[in-house]
């Protein structure tokens, strides 16, 4: 009776505990996500009548715009089917590649901190640096080093048309490795040591001790990693913004970009606010149960 | 004895295949990166006049590729330093931020926004992935959502938000703003919670630990390593980030924003590719070497939170 | 006990840097001197520092100092004005300032989007500015008189009142290096050969000998310049005959071609086939049939706003296309490769290659050019002793489809720009009386001459003015007195509520091709993605298909 009681009592004292944490930070999303934003979603619904400086309720207008770039223009298509290339860059490939850096590092091979040191750099860095300094490479560096050295003139790599897509993939995947190494790495450093020793006296070899030890115990933190990334799919500009401003052609652009020049670009003004809301809401629709499915198939669990 | 033998050559051998491999792909990739900083750092030693109108056979070539070769001069930092101010209109002044100004204005900034979103990511994460509640499934789930949906134009009504409660253009505002736990650290905190047994709560418990005493003094602690890394991670991304303070706290210009001006300076003497690099890496030179000392006390921090998997 | 240690560290950081952050207004801070003079009646005026620079409203400010240095009527108790000038590339953009608040009196800037600024209630009604007596300065008429009736219609849409007042004209187009044309023999004589300036004392008959040029009058400022197109390719060839290269191009920008080609169409089509762009009220020209030769059929098509989407048959716009394609569409005419320069660095490409292994003949870009070069100007002068004073060059005038269209050139000013007034200005009226003072006729021409780049109003630039320009401020001021110019701007509601279909990079350039969208004919022919009369063809299926979901 007594214990019941006890526990009972304690899990008022959780629930009471429950609800003060996390009570301020609600109040700061109810405050600073859905009153700031709750308009912004609605607009999805409206259009813009710039005279009046009013967003009329009208239903269909966005959603069947979409729907006609969707079906009688490439624009959509092209930017959906970049946006997945992108991302199978950055995080299928990245996240790969940051596993078994990760690896390297974790067992302290030779030069892992000097690598470790380089592969985090690029967050450190101011991105403008990376963009300056890479832009020039590819476009002024290589054809010019080419030149000097072979006499053949090259088509600077952000401008030839076969090779400019994967320069901006080759980028974008240069520089996604820092917060992913800290955290793998991290996340390897928990393993407990006998774990590994046992693994050694078995006389696993790395190869197997990396993907039957390491990878399961820190697939947890890689799932909670892929899926965010899932969640970037359709927000991920690709940097092109940062290579090429305004001029992009629509064959190169990814659903990140195009949301982003419908809203930035000079002389939309806001016209295109209610067809940027409505397509950022088709792209949740299709982006949150890839998430909730990358998250079953990392994790095994069901929620919601 | 026989057995130690066996296992370095085994050792051995897979290092020779495995991590050579590795090796290799990273020393590439570090090459590239170390060639990229070099011409950086090399630019931003050489004049203008060498970089652009270098002459070779009476000829204007240009001297983009290769060391100077009229030799070494720091003018373009000196230069750099002298202009890398921002200006604020004050009622009827202009109030000049020298660099050292901004760089004060960018730490209050990282700091306490780093700070506010590892502290609120850290209790969220902790409260929806410790505590069984319906309610924080719904958040996970919430918090997905929101990471997915690109919301379009709320900066206005941001601003109007912030204005009406008196915290507009303050730090304190901007640190609460940006006291969100919907990014990427809140789910790290909830996989590394979640990976914590119940069974070290379940003790403390028995011994009459209060949940308040239980996330303090055992399961934060725990999860240091992750805490620090986080804190770093969103330090560095707030040092570097010019839009935010720009729009937010317009009174008090950060460096990234001193820097992203001094780009698109209309000034002719600072107007070239070799000057505006080490406008940059003056503004980087902070961060790296913040990133220098940190980088130790976190490999510090995560052994002293060793957690089993 | 670890642990313990680093939140105590934490912690205490944590408390320094909010006692600091609630001081750090006390900070060291430099307060420096705008020239705010409490004696006299103050505003402060801020401009967008790009191509068309400052300098020209701190000499303005001063002449209008003077000007009042004695008035008290501005604010009691005070004798004389101060103007303050602000400049600052980035922060006084359009764009910026629509979602900023405005914290200076007079703003001059570009990237404007007219209705989004007065909706926000940000600018001052300037009705009596615009509609008031100039006879202050000695002028008749009003500055509402000096306005393209197209820009009349457009600031008064809403409410019939005036809130802005255009800026300048931006005209893109080829700057031609007029001491390589001369001494290389890049210009045509009456008989259609080259013709080349000798020596310096045969100026004279040189100048005699020349073709009448694109506007079919000899003694103007075109003269000897290509008339036609098959004069322009035919020259184009004999640069790279002479071993020199006819275009230096931003690739990175390579919308600064589609701009400059652009000007094509609209010389083409000339200023009231022009307009149907953006009133979509009236007959049209438009091409039935292109035949295979490239002979163009066209037939005659009453516009409206039912089917505005017709305009994309219009000839002016295949022209142009086709011309951009003869000339960007390989590597030829731009020196073999595919270049990324930057728009300064082809700026600067194009000025030093006078000392460079190849040397650029003309440039593809905006009139505004010459200010932003300034630095490499300067190095060049420190290092090669040469002044930018003494470097020569034209704007090229459009040539025709054929010589029989022979007339003054039809010009597109884009950029969007306009001066306006604060609502909240400290001092409403010396404010308005500044913007009454910069659009006077004496001015607008002063402007004109500082800076090469015309007003967008009616006004002439007095000749002692012109003779302060560099030569390329001559030849445009010569070019422009010439010239109608077009002005994008519609006062429909169509347009308004639907810019985003309207601005000249959707409306131009937005093309469906078997089904693939193309917004970039630059990319599009280097790619080989479509030809010209396919890009042509398909600007009309994609504005077609779109018409029916304009709002």
């Amino acid at each position: 009776m007594k214990e019941a009681n006890r526990k009972k009592l304690g899990d008022k004292d959780e629930l009471i505990f429950y609800c003060c944490i996390i009570a301020l930070p609600l109040l700061q999303i109810a405050i600073f996500y859905f009153y700031v934003n709750f308009n912004s979603v609605l607009m999805a619904f409206k259009s813009y009548d710039k005279m009046s400086k009013t967003f009329y309720w009208d239903f269909g207008a966005n959603f069947s715009l979409f729907w006609k770039e969707l079906t009688q223009t490439s624009i959509i298509i092209d930017a959906f089917k970049n946006s997945f290339i992108v991302w199978l860059f950055t995080c299928v490939l990245g996240t790969f590649l940051s596993i078994v850096f990760s690896y390297y590092i974790f067992k302290k091979w030779v030069l892992s901190k000097t690598f470790k040191f380089f592969l985090f750099l690029p967050s450190v860095l101011p991105s403008i640096l990376l963009v300056i300094v890479f832009k020039f490479f590819v476009n002024d560096a290589i054809p010019g080093y080419i030149l000097h050295f072979t006499g053949k003139t090259v088509t600077p790599l952000l401008i030839g048309k076969d090779s400019l897509m994967p320069t901006i993939l080759f980028y974008n995947v240069w520089v996604c490795f820092g917060s992913q190494i800290l955290i793998y790495t991290g996340a390897m450093d928990q393993i407990a040591p006998e774990i590994l020793e046992a693994g050694k006296v078995d006389g696993v070899s790395c190869i197997r001790e990396f993907i039957s030890i390491v990878v399961p115990i820190i697939l947890p933190t890689v799932a909670t990693f892929v899926i965010a990334n899932v969640a970037t799919l359709f927000t991920n500009q690709a940097n092109l913004y940062a290579f090429f401003g305004d001029n992009v052609s629509y064959s190169n652009y990814t659903i990140g970009y195009y949301l982003f020049e419908l809203v930035n670009k000079e002389g939309n003004g806001k016209t295109m606010y209610p067809y940027a809301s409505a397509l950022g809401i088709i792209c949740t629709l299709i982006a949150f149960p890839l998430t909730l499915l990358a998250r079953r198939l990392l994790t095994g669990k069901e929620e919601a | 004895m026989d057995q130690n033998v066996k296992i370095k050559a085994v050792k051995r051998s897979s290092v020779n295949v495995f991590a050579i491999a590795i090796a290799v792909l990273l020393a590439i990739y570090m090459l590239t990166m170390c060639i990229s900083l070099f011409w950086t750092i090399m630019t931003t030693v050489k004049t203008n006049a060498e970089y652009e109108l270098y002459e070779e056979a009476g000829l204007i070539v240009g001297n983009k590729l290769w060391l100077p070769k009229t030799g070494i001069s720091l003018n373009n930092y000196k230069m750099a330093f002298q202009y890398f101010y921002v200006e604020v209109q004050e009622e009827m002044y202009t109030v000049q931020y020298d660099i050292f100004q901004q760089f004060l204005n960018s730490f209050l900034y990282s700091f306490g926004c780093a700070t506010s979103v590892t502290v609120v990511s850290l209790v969220m994460g902790y409260a929806t992935a410790r505590f069984r509640y319906k309610f924080s499934n719904y958040i996970y789930a919430f918090v997905l959502v929101t990471m997915a949906l690109p919301i379009v134009g709320s900066m206005p009504s941001e601003i109007a938000v912030a204005t009406s409660l008196n915290i507009f253009d303050t730090f304190p505002g901007i640190w609460i703003m940006r006291g969100s736990f919907l990014n990427t650290y809140f789910l790290i905190f909830f996989a590394q919670f979640k990976m914590i047994p119940k069974d070290y709560t379940e003790a403390a418990k028995i011994d009459g630990a209060r949940p308040f005493s239980i996330m303090l003094k055992i399961i934060v602690p725990l999860a240091m390593g992750t805490v620090s890394t986080v804190f770093v991670l969103a330090f560095i991304s707030f040092w570097n980030d010019f839009q935010i303070p720009m729009v937010y706290i317009p009174s008090y210009p950060v460096a990234a924003y001193g820097m992203y001006k001094f780009q698109n300076t209309p000034i002719v003497e600072i107007a070239n590719t070799p000057t505006r690099l080490a406008g940059i890496c003056l503004m980087a030179l902070p961060i790296v070497i913040f990133y220098a000392i940190f980088n130790k006390k976190l490999n510090v921090n995560l052994s002293v939170g060793g957690v089993k998997g | 006990m670890k642990n313990k240690k680093i939140c105590a560290v934490i912690a205490t950081l944590l408390m320094s840097v909010i006692a600091i952050g609630s001081f750090s207004s006390c900070g060291k801070k430099i307060k420096k001197d705008d020239g705010y003079d409490p004696t006299k009646a103050n505003i402060s005026v801020a401009t967008y520092n790009g191509g068309v620079g400052y300098q020209w409203l701190e000499d303005a400010a001063r002449r209008f100092e003077k000007k009042y240095e004695n008035a008290t009527h501005f604010e009691e108790g005070r004798k004389g004005v101060k103007i303050s000038v602000d400049k600052d590339k980035h922060i006084y953009t359009g764009q910026n300032l629509s979602t900023s608040a405005l914290t200076k009196d007079i703003y001059f800037t570009e990237g404007v989007d007219y209705y989004e600024f007065v909706n926000a209630n940000k600018v001052a009604d300037i009705s009596d500015v615009i509609t008031g007596s100039l006879s202050q300065y000695g002028e008749t008429g009003t500055i509402e008189d000096k306005l393209d009736t197209s820009f009349k219609s457009f600031l008064t849409a809403k409410d019939g009142k005036y809130y802005m007042v255009p800026f300048y004209d931006a005209f893109y187009g080829f700057v031609y290096d007029v001491d390589l044309f001369e001494e290389e023999g890049f210009y045509y004589d009456k008989e259609g050969d080259f013709l080349a300036l000798r020596d310096e004392s045969q100026r004279e008959t040189f100048q005699k000998n020349k073709a009448n040029g694109p506007d079919g009058v000899h003694g103007t400022y075109d003269d000897g310049l290509p008339a036609t197109y098959d004069q322009f390719k035919a020259l184009l060839d004999q640069i790279v005959a002479k071993s020199y290269i006819p275009f230096c191009y931003s690739g990175s920008y390579n919308d600064y071609v589609s701009k400059a080609c652009r000007a094509f169409i609209v010389d083409y089509e000339g200023y009231d086939a022009f307009r149907l762009n953006y009133t979509f009220d009236g007959k049209a020209k438009l091409v039935k049939e292109i035949k295979d030769n490239g002979t163009v059929v066209t037939e005659e098509v009453v516009i409206t706003q039912k089917n505005g989407y017709e305009l994309q048959r219009q000839a002016g716009k295949y022209y142009a296309l086709k011309m951009q394609e003869d000339i960007f569409g390989t590597v030829k005419y731009i020196g073999g490769i595919w270049n990324a320069f930057d728009y300064t660095v082809a700026q600067s490409e194009f000025i030093k290659s006078k000392y460079m292994s190849e040397r650029y003949a003309m440039l593809v870009e905006g009139i505004w050019w010459e200010n932003e070069a300034t630095p490499t100007f300067t190095d060049l002068e420190t290092q090669r002793g040469e002044k930018k004073e003494s470097r020569r060059f034209g704007f090229l005038p459009m040539p025709k489809v054929n010589a029989s269209l022979a007339g003054p050139q039809t010009m597109l000013s884009a950029n969007r720009s306009f001066g306006f007034i604060n609502k909240n200005a400290q001092n409403m009226e010396l404010a308005k009386e500044f913007m009454r003072f910069l659009h006077t006729d004496a001015e607008m021409s002063k402007f004109n001459a500082k800076t090469s780049i015309s007003r967008s109003l009616k006004y002439e630039v007095t000749s002692e003015d012109a003779k302060t320009a560099t030569y390329f401020g001559k030849e445009l001021i010569k070019m422009r007195k010439q010239a109608n110019v077009v002005y994008p701007y519609s006062s429909l509601q169509m347009v308004i509520n639907n810019s985003a279909a309207f601005t000249e990079s959707a409306w131009f350039m937005n093309s469906s091709v078997e089904g693939v969208t193309l917004n970039n004919p630059f990319d599009a022919f280097k790619n080989g993605t479509a030809d010209a009369k396919e890009y042509f063809n398909g600007l009309y299926t994609y504005q077609k298909l779109m018409w029916s979901s304009l709002k």
